[in-house]
């Protein structure tokens, strides 16, 4: 690669794909609205000027010629000497495509796109060359515009600002150290409230000590009062200093987020393609139009938005508008339109695509619904338009009866919901026979940080959008409803489907359950259902993050939520839970007697070890044995929660940083509080002498992490408790 | 603490110096870098060049119905990874359970993957003459194609591109 190409590649790369994407655009106008015509060709010549110029500069033939054979075949029509026609229109479109294929092999550095290059330029050749009459244009030295156009329109003084071009990928670097910052900041606060809690302590002791100190003691009351004072005034520093981070973290984000917004008229281009194909596959006559005021998107929400709005439009040409000859028939216009609104509504972005075409036979659907198994006969006399219409959206649904290229392989508007509710937003159909049909999303504006709902189930914390959540109740289990496997609930005169979130996330069902349990009412794709859930937690405004590309296709899962302690939570998907209620067998259980709560509460037992995975795995192997678990990541942490919280017996790791395992047990036993509970180490260092070292420093039973069995451990735990297994 | 386990910071240190040597010298690949960690009873490599980040694992969750490879999801240095257990991944971990206090953040192709690891046994140049291929017998090793002979040890050197290819398609033994 030519050296000054290398030292400019990513501008001009960037420069040909806006470049191709103002081509494609003005192209399509220039197609479908007569009246602006000149005005859009007259922008496809300027950019096609354009990028001759900076590819010849820059020695990147092919697409200079591409660009030159570009003008050349459009020279006639510029001149008014022929029409526009559609062959003319895809050998544009087939250029501007070649041309952000060919960048991109630019970037790689190998020869994508130089065949499509190539190939669209010989296209647009045969075209020019076809009017005999219209002599070809010689290609002008690079820089300097051809003879007969007009130069290019330089900016105005007034107009000219400072633009700096950023890769999006720096961006995205920036914004994820943003994000480690506002995580640190959580971490400052958290550190804050646990120096209060210190101070607390000492604040107790300071006073105890002054009251009972003697005269000759005088001197340490003192002492203990400096330090309550300096810890005073560090739990202060720690706090301003992490609402500061706070502030910069959440400004410096709010920053990124506005330098990452495109305008929503980008997504125009390619629903304007998809439309003209997919007229050219049915042979049906449609425009697509976008009524937008300035909305400017994210990239990434931009990006997430165009595959389910361009399905859209191709199901409205493919399903909804008439051919030409019937719509004259009944009095449309031969061309339907496709409108998309776009429409920032506070924190929301409201999208509408809508047609005017024949509209949605209800009817039709629930015969499909029924015949293709979704819902029963009985179930679909129950529904009414909406939850018909809501059908739309299940797996595999069509209502077309034949296979074409656009329709009829049972992947249907599912897409769509999937995509919406990836970006936590919901969507609905509404229809008009003879009228046309209307597809409505509603969507939160940013991608980066929502209202959560944080709720408990097992081990895992997981995350709600707050929008979807309707209402929130506390249960009585009795009042559930069982028919068959599934659970419901009487709502009033409507009756909720309800979904248990331990049998969704494939937890082992509990004997019994509480007495009462939160409820949560959700709604999504115009349909309500009820989740059942063991905690709620709280609600916190969370940074959202995609799914790792391994989870992905995870079908519980929509995103993960960054909490303020850095701990990621994962963000249930609502498509998930719908479809949990309607198809996933409820736990067998019964609910708890009233007796069941006064019944003794289960042994403690206290993990330490400075594995996560460990006492993760220990934790659960434990809490399904009927233990209450506590966890430490040392033994530090693990002298402090024996102080505070009653503890039956501890398991601990021999290795662990700030104080080991022999340490910890050296500290409990003399500390009269714990010198009594077992200790059970568990290493993987199990040599005789560690086994040795173990046993004389006290610990009761000594188990090998190499040699691991739940049983050995279940046998162990309950021998040194007292306790029947 | 894990005595034997390198510094972290230290690894990354070592990493930034040898990549930064590689560069200027661009001499024959006579040898391969590569950060050796161990995990469930295994020692496997890394390439070194594919080694962004390393830290001790502060926080971990869980993934609902997760496959058994998965150790889980990590917010570790500015990346969310998908942490992996290689050894079950590949279907050669040893029985009994085992510490994973670390995790090394490989990158490839502007993806990046979490490995758990339970210790970082150093980083080490292996020469070319010291690495065997595995052969077609196993394709559950598919995403370590190779083994590097240290001394007595042997090493399974991973291969990102291929592991990430073969993890997708749900080819290998824990997918």
């Amino acid at each position: 690669m030519d050296e000054l190409l290398r030292q400019v590649l990513s501008v001009y790369v960037t420069e040909v794909q806006e470049q191709a994407q103002s081509i494609a655009s003005a192209l399509l106008s220039c197609e479908t609205g007569p009246s602006g015509a000149p005005a859009y060709l007259e922008e496809v010549f300027r950019q096609a000027h354009s990028l001759k110029g900076s590819s010849a500069s820059l020695g990147v033939s092919e697409l200079e010629q591409l660009a030159h054979a570009l003008e050349s075949a459009l020279s006639s029509v510029r001149r008014g000497q022929r029409p526009l026609s559609r062959e003319l229109v895809d050998a544009g479109l087939a250029a501007a495509d070649a041309a952000r294929l060919r960048s991109s092999g630019l970037t790689a550095q190998d020869d994508t796109g130089q065949r499509e290059a190539e190939e669209a330029t010989r296209r647009l050749l045969q075209l020019a060359l076809a009017d005999s009459a219209i002599p070809e244009v010689a290609p002008p030295p690079a820089g300097e515009p051809a003879a007969g156009e007009p130069s290019l329109p330089l900016p105005l003084a007034g107009e000219q600002k400072d633009y700096v071009r950023v890769a999006v990928s720096r961006l995205e670097r920036l914004d994820r150290d943003a994000s480690e910052l506002r995580v640190a900041s959580g971490r400052l606060t958290r550190y804050s409230v646990e120096a209060a809690k210190s101070l607390q302590v000492n604040n107790e002791l300071w006073q105890a000590v002054h009251k009972s100190a003697e005269p000759r003691t005088q001197e340490r009351p003192q002492q203990l009062y400096q330090l309550v004072r300096g810890l005073h005034t560090l739990r202060r520093e720690l706090k301003n200093e992490a609402e500061l981070l706070m502030v910069l973290a959440v400004r410096l984000e709010d920053e990124l987020r506005a330098m990452r917004l495109l305008p929503a008229s980008l997504i125009l281009e390619p629903l304007q393609r998809a439309a003209r194909e997919a007229c050219r596959v049915t042979g049906r006559e449609a425009q697509v139009v976008l009524l937008e005021e300035q909305v400017n998107l994210d990239r990434a929400l931009l990006e997430e938005l165009k595959n389910p709005l361009i399905h859209l439009v191709r199901n409205a040409v493919d399903h909804g508008i008439e051919a030409a000859e019937v719509r004259e028939a009944i009095g449309k216009p031969q061309r339907g339109t496709i409108t998309v609104k776009l429409e920032q509504r506070g924190e929301l972005l409201l999208i509408s695509v809508s047609d005017d075409g024949r509209g949605i036979d209800v009817e039709r659907v629930r015969e499909q619904a029924i015949s293709r198994g979704l819902i029963t006969a009985a179930q679909a006399e129950t529904l009414d338009e909406t939850g018909l219409l809501a059908l739309l959206f299940a797996p595999g649904f069509s209502t077309a009866e034949t296979v074409t290229e656009l329709s009829g392989r049972g992947v249907g508007l599912d897409v769509v919901q999937k995509a919406v509710s990836r970006l936590h937003g919901q969507v609905t159909i509404t229809s008009t026979v003879g009228m046309g049909a209307r597809t409505e999303m509603v969507l939160p504006l940013t991608v980066a940080a929502s209202n959560m709902l944080i709720i408990k189930e097992g081990d895992h914390t997981l995350a709600l959008p707050q929008a979807a959540v309707e209402n929130i109740m506390l249960v009585p289990i009795a009042e559930l409803i069982r028919v068959g496997t599934r659970l419901f609930l009487r709502d009033g005169d409507k009756t909720l489907t309800v979904a248990l979130l331990g049998g969704l996330l494939g937890l082992k069902a509990p004997g019994e359950l509480p007495p009462r349990l939160p409820l949560l009412v959700l709604r999504t794709a115009g349909a309500k259902v009820a989740l059942l859930c063991s905690q709620i937690l709280g609600e916190e405004e969370l940074i959202l993050r995609p799914l790792p590309p391994e989870l992905r296709e995870h079908e519980l899962l929509s995103a993960v939520a960054l909490s303020p302690s850095g701990a990621a939570l994962f963000v249930l998907s609502l498509p998930a839970i719908l479809q949990a209620a309607r198809t996933v067998d409820s736990m067998v259980f019964t609910a708890a007697p009233e007796a069941a709560k006064k019944a003794p509460a289960p042994p403690v037992v206290l993990v330490a070890d400075d594995s996560i995975t460990t006492r993760t795995l220990l934790r659960s192997v434990l809490e399904a044995g009927g233990y209450l678990v506590h966890t430490a990541a040392d033994g530090d942490e693990a002298l402090t929660l024996l102080r505070s919280e009653k503890v039956d017996l501890v398991v601990s790791d021999v290795r662990m940083p700030r104080l080991d395992g022999l340490g910890l047990l050296s500290r409990m036993r003399t500390d009269p509080r714990t010198r009594t509970v077992p200790v059970v180490l568990f290493s993987s260092l199990d040599s005789e002498e560690e086994r040795r070292r173990g046993e004389t420093a006290g610990a009761a039973a000594y188990l090998s992490k190499s040699a691991f069995e739940r049983g050995h451990l279940f046998e162990v735990v309950a021998r040194l408790l007292g306790r029947a297994q | 603490m894990k005595a034997a386990a390198p510094d972290v910071a230290e690894l990354l240190r070592k990493r930034a110096e040898r990549l930064a040597v590689r560069e200027r010298a661009a001499t024959a690949q006579e040898s391969e870098t590569v950060a050796i960690f161990s995990i469930g009873g295994q020692s496997f490599g890394l390439p070194l060049a594919d080694v962004v980040y390393a830290a001790r694992l502060q926080q971990l969750t869980a993934i609902p119905r997760g496959a058994p490879h998965y150790l889980g999801l990590a917010w570790i240095g500015g990346y969310l990874v998908t942490v992996l257990d290689v050894a079950t991944l590949l279907g050669v971990r040893e029985a009994g359970l085992r510490d994973v206090t670390i995790c090394m953040v490989g990158s490839r192709g502007g993806r990046q993957i979490g490995f758990g690891a339970e210790l970082l046994l150093g980083i080490e140049d292996v020469p070319a003459s010291q690495i065997v291929p595995l052969g077609s017998a196993s394709r559950r090793e598919a995403g370590a194609p190779r083994l590097a002979l240290l001394g007595a040890a042997h090493t399974r050197l991973l291969d990102l591109d291929l592991l990430l290819a073969r993890l997708d398609a749900g080819e290998l033994a824990g997918a």
